[in-house]
């Protein structure tokens, strides 16, 4: 019987690998097929795991093995907001973890390739939870772009969710979208001068979607970044909450269109406020904290939307996309276009691409059909 | 002195994707590895497995695994690697090139012997370090792919 081999890894890397992926040892030495006193002794360097073991660790900890063999952490290892991420990733489900750090990584890729082409620092405007989220959606509309007329335009919701995408990726915004479950955040933000980003989770319908961006966009004009879980009811996150839905629902408007369908004075039923869902192209759970911003609602009517309304029935559609689709899907448009566009300046190389999209070269033969033409942002 | 080309991922890749004809330039390499002039680390089949399964590159990678000379460098040699140039450690994808840079450096270390390695991995990129720069900065001699086609005499397939 041939001898194990055991590979020498770094406990520190190894706790640091763990620490990042939300990883206990108990997890860990499921994953690997071990009892924790094992994880515990490869912490303190008093084992090693084998090939095997070692190969499963890596698997489950998403990590390329060259990872283990460091003495200590690289400065360049932490993403633009440790803190951030700390708390984050400690509290996240797995998908989060693994979605925040394919978000950190497209975000520092993007930022080298505008700095690359000397891009000027996406503007967004800035206010404090201080300020009237009113004014704060109104003036961040004008910037974008955004009208009402366009957001009820649009056919449906995932097609409102779309344009807006489109939209904030013409301003710079990075936007993507991960299948994060159920159970997980709503969306989380990244602030970066150059390259910033908001995400959205594919689990809920794209109503919830559309406000979920926005919600991000106004932890990014406040540079107060955030995995955002369900309603939040003080603080900052009131404030995004505000903000969304005073971008999707301008205060006059909504007034008129309230008047017009005959809500009560004070709603006290989730039903009263569908029309409205309806007519602004908004999730029902946007109509409510609007509502309750206006006054026109107790808190506790947030609580009263069933927790089905946020999903699609039946789980949703997506399958049967292939590789290049998904990648649009998930990643944007502006983010593959920037790739692209980086290879035909020389910046990077093809290899270089295609590490990038995770693509095959085939692959990104598609994709590069499917990116709609770009105007460098 | 016996000199050894080790390819990397991207240089294979490179063959497919940039050359006018990669059946007759990985024909030619076939000879190369039988030889023991060429090599290449283990590691990189499955790296190239996962995404161009099927495509040229990846057939004929794993089609000459097993002829090679040298397969590669163990964990001591890779963790010496990785710690001198912890700059080509990229913190979230598999890449081959601590894997590439540990057979050279253990190809190296065969008195009469000397390593080159062939990389398309030549230019500053945003999460890690060009393979060629952690090359320069182990005292590995490298080519780029381009060069090497002149060496194995396939420069007319360049595209």
């Amino acid at each position: 019987m041939p001898r194990a081999t055991y590979v020498p890894i770094s406990p520190e890397m190894l706790r640091w690998a763990m620490d990042e992926a939300g990883v206990d040892e108990k997890a860990l030495a499921s994953s690997c097929g071990v009892d924790v006193d094992e994880v515990v002794a490869w912490l303190a360097a008093a084992s090693r795991p084998t090939k095997t073991q070692f190969n499963k660790l890596r698997e489950r900890l998403r990590r390329p093995a060259a990872v283990f063999f460091l003495d200590k952490v690289p400065a360049d290892f932490d993403s633009p907001a440790p803190s951030f991420r700390a708390r984050a990733l400690q509290q996240a489900l797995p998908k989060e973890a693994t979605a925040l750090r394919t978000a950190s990584r497209i975000q520092k890729v993007a930022a080298w390739i505008r700095r690359k082409e000397r891009q000027s620092q996406v503007d967004l405007g800035r206010a404090t939870s201080q300020h009237s989220a009113e004014k704060a959606a109104r003036e961040f509309r004008d910037r974008l772009g955004w009208t009402l007329e366009q957001q009820r335009r649009a056919g449906s919701a995932s097609e409102a969710t779309r344009a807006a995408r489109t939209a904030l990726e013409r301003l710079g915004v990075l936007t993507l979208q991960f299948a994060l479950g159920r159970e997980a955040c709503r969306g989380f933000s990244l602030f970066d001068q150059l390259a910033p980003v908001v995400a959205a989770n594919s689990a809920y319908i794209g109503e919830v979607r559309l406000y979920s961006y926005f919600h991000e966009v106004g932890h990014l004009i406040t540079r107060t970044d955030s995995v955002c879980q369900g309603w939040q009811n003080s603080g900052i996150e009131r404030w995004c909450e505000e903000f969304a839905a005073a971008c999707l629902m301008p205060r006059r408007e909504f007034l008129e269109a309230a008047q017009s369908f005959g809500l009560p004075k004070r709603v006290t039923s989730v039903d009263a406020a569908r029309p409205l869902a309806a007519y602004f192209n908004v999730s029902l759970s946007a109509v409510v904290v609007e509502l309750i911003r206006l006054d026109r609602a107790d808190d506790a009517l947030f609580g009263r939307i069933p927790k089905k309304y946020f999903f699609p029935e039946g789980g949703g559609g997506g399958g049967g996309a292939t590789s290049p689709e998904i990648r649009l899907r998930e990643w944007g448009a502006a983010y593959p276009a920037m790739l692209l566009r980086a290879e035909e300046h020389g910046y990077l190389k093809r290899p270089d691409v295609l590490e990038y999209l995770d693509l095959s070269n085939s692959q990104a033969l598609q994709l590069q059909q499917l990116v709609p033409a770009d105007d460098g942002h | 002195m016996s000199t050894q080309y080790i390819v990397d991922r991207t240089a294979v890749l490179s063959v497919q994707m940039s050359t006018s004809s990669p059946p007759d330039v990985y024909q030619c390499w076939n000879g190369w590895v039988q030889r023991g002039e060429m090599t290449f680390a283990s590691e990189i089949v499955p790296l190239l497995k996962r995404r161009e399964q099927g495509q040229m590159s990846y057939v004929w990678l794993s089609a000459i695994s097993s002829a090679r000379s040298h397969t590669g460098a163990g964990y001591t040699v890779q963790t010496h690697v990785a710690r001198s140039v912890p700059g080509v450690v990229d913190p979230d994808v598999e890449t081959g090139a601590v894997e590439t840079l540990a057979q050279a450096v253990e190809l190296n270390g065969v008195v009469g012997n000397k390593a080159v390695v062939v990389t398309e991995d030549t230019e500053e990129k945003p999460t890690r370090m060009a393979l060629s720069e952690a090359c320069a900065q182990l005292g590995i001699d490298w080519l780029a792919l381009p060069d090497f086609l002149v060496i194995c005499g396939c420069d007319g397939f360049l595209a």
